[in-house]
């Protein structure tokens, strides 16, 4: 391919990107591509710049892009793909300086979340198991920037990462059959958002009256992998106030 | 147009068309009918467009009455079928076997006798596209609604609002045959999965060489396999951390929990996995898993492994064989989302 970097430094972090990625077949349609790099933060940086980018591109014949922790998977028509063609042009647009993770990065968005004991039924358990008041937990639950690594297990369930250690707390050893749409959770070092009513297992310290996910809305899910987080504390009277349900005399 | 009344679902029926791609990155699968084949060969003979929304029975079917005249046509499993006119006249409704129904007419389906799914469409469409829902005709839907719109008792579903094409006069014999070769077999041609090296060699081959029956527990998310057990490796993997990262999934995947019985990934299944995948369904055989029953004398499965060349040549051949019968008729039923239209 043409070089066209300027900088030295560009062009050696364009190198160090060609030797972090390997790629292989998933089935007859898809191109897994798995990203290497010193840390889980680093991996998840190069899968979201990548991630970001052939969004933007031309590729034939691809259809879909399923970003994770380190993979990037690529789902192509199989009546247009060329196994070969596709990886030369992943490849060719992958090995570029425009990759740099910083020029990247997703939107910001704040989540507003009522934490208070109607909307949070193991924020207490949450306290007691990491020995702190619940103000503490809310106080550092709403501190970070968190990043949405990926969406998985149901349509626009974010895995978000950057929780405190302070309060990373294990799932609950037997999950609810149903958590309400709207609640924010905790399980292990990650956090993330119900966008609905299903069963689940994270430990559940708030609620958020935005609606997560809206199959009638474009785009559906209100994050994307890339975008970053803030919970912002708000009381239960916002919380109605913002609550499409609540606000049309649904709930 | 007209309005189907659904006097009775049968035990799972839902509105599905071929799904949507380009949405997995928020969670979403690409959805849509578990047996796309059966359900393009179903538009086919009626002249629609490939992805226009049909019902979609499982092993039993319902009871459908017809407010308007309509054309309508059973692709799929075969299951028992009668038409009872207005005028009182009662007649059996053969699979693949395209029929003029008048206004009053009620059409009652029952029990499978081969295959697991089968799709009730009407010339036109069942239902309505909404954003990337579809909906029985009625906007409101809820968000649960996103991946299928089961069907309940006495809802109305509206029928025949999209575009439909000159029909070609078409050998049904010849649609039946396509599905019969495509759909009902108990040999799946699969490709070696991207984590074989989570698995001892012995094990891997046991899973090419292991028959496998259908556990109940399957679902439009994933078929569980029964009857052969596969071992995981459980000691950390040379270069891994032992324990496999969540990463993408895709339809076809055959996942091989701790627990060793194999999951094979189909329409709804989650978008991202953590559990080793041993080999991959060839698109071209997504068919026979949507008819992959756990009825009684339901015959054993076996997976044959083929190349990923071979496996998309399989598909393409199909799709040649598909055009060859019915012509080309393309994807483009209402409202599209998606950048793309969806294929098989």
């Amino acid at each position: 391919m043409i070089l066209h970097t300027s900088s030295p430094r560009a062009q050696h972090a364009m190198l160090l990107y060609a030797l972090t990625m390997r790629l292989s077949w998933f089935g007859d349609r898809s191109l897994r591509i798995e990203f290497d790099g010193a840390s889980a933060d680093e991996r998840q940086g190069r899968v979201h710049a990548a991630y970001r980018h052939l969004r933007t591109q031309k590729v034939h014949a691809l259809r879909d892009l399923t970003p994770a922790y380190r993979t990037l998977l690529l789902t192509f028509d199989p009546v247009y793909l060329e196994f070969a063609a596709a990886e030369k042009a992943v490849r060719m647009l992958l090995d570029s300086e425009r990759l740099t993770p910083a020029a990247q990065a997703g939107k910001f968005v704040e989540v507003p979340v009522c934490y208070e004991a109607a909307h949070a039924p193991d924020l207490a358990e949450v306290a007691s198991i990491n020995g702190l008041s619940t103000d503490d937990v809310v106080r550092l639950h709403t501190q970070p920037e968190y990043t949405v690594c990926f969406t998985g297990f149901s349509p626009g369930f974010p895995y978000l990462a950057g929780l405190p250690a302070a309060i990373a707390t294990p799932r609950l050893p037997h999950p609810r059959a149903s958590v309400a749409a709207g609640s924010v959770g905790i399980a292990g070092a990650q956090t993330g958002i119900y966008p609905r009513s299903t069963a689940g297992g994270w430990r559940l310290i708030g609620r958020t009256p935005l609606r997560m996910f809206d199959g009638a809305r474009h785009p559906p899910a209100m994050l994307a992998p890339g975008d970053r987080v803030r919970f912002v504390a708000i009381d239960s009277t916002r919380f109605a106030e913002l609550d499409p349900a609540i606000s049309k005399g649904e709930a | 147009m007209g309005t189907l009344l659904v006097h009775t679902p049968g035990p799972f029926s839902s509105l599905q068309d071929l799904g949507r791609e380009g949405w997995s990155s928020i969670g979403l699968p690409r959805g849509g009918a578990a047996d796309p084949f059966a359900l393009r060969i179903g538009n086919r003979l009626l002249g629609n467009p490939d992805d226009a929304p049909a019902i979609e029975m499982t092993s039993v079917g319902g009871v459908f009455d017809f407010d308007d005249e309509a054309v309508m046509v059973l692709a799929g499993s075969a299951m028992g079928a009668e038409v009872h006119g207005p005028d009182g006249s009662v007649a059996p409704a053969q699979t693949f076997q395209p029929r003029w129904v008048a206004a009053g007419t009620r059409v009652m389906l029952t029990q499978t006798r081969s295959g697991f799914r089968a799709y009730f469409c009407i010339a036109g469409g069942v239902g309505t596209r909404v954003g990337m829902n579809i909906s029985t005709g009625d906007v409101s839907l809820e968000s649960s609604d996103v991946l299928s719109r089961r069907l309940c008792k006495g809802d109305r579903v509206e029928f025949g609002t999209g575009q439909t094409l000159p029909r070609r006069a078409v050998d049904c014999g010849a649609a039946r045959a396509l599905f019969e070769q495509y759909c009902m077999r108990r040999e799946i041609r699969a490709v070696e999965g991207v984590h074989t090296e989570m698995f001892a060699s012995c094990q891997v081959e046991k899973f090419w060489a292991s028959v496998f029956g259908v556990s109940r527990r399957s679902d439009r998310a994933g078929i569980r396999l029964e009857g052969a057990m596969i071992a995981p490796r459980s000691e950390p993997v040379p270069g891994g951390a032992g324990r496999m990262e969540t990463e993408g999934m895709v339809w076809g995947a055959v996942q091989v929990p701790q627990g060793g019985e194999p999951i094979v990934l189909m329409a709804e299944h989650p978008t991202t996995g953590g559990y080793p995948v041993i080999a991959c369904v060839a698109t071209v055989d997504f068919g026979v898993l949507g008819q992959l029953g756990f009825a009684d004398g339901c015959a054993p499965i076996r997976f044959i492994k083929v190349s990923k060349h071979e496996a998309l040549a399989l598909y393409r051949e199909r799709e040649r064989r598909l055009d060859e019968v019915f012509g080309h008729h393309g994807q483009k039923f209402g409202q599209q989302t998606d950048r793309q239209g969806t294929r098989d």
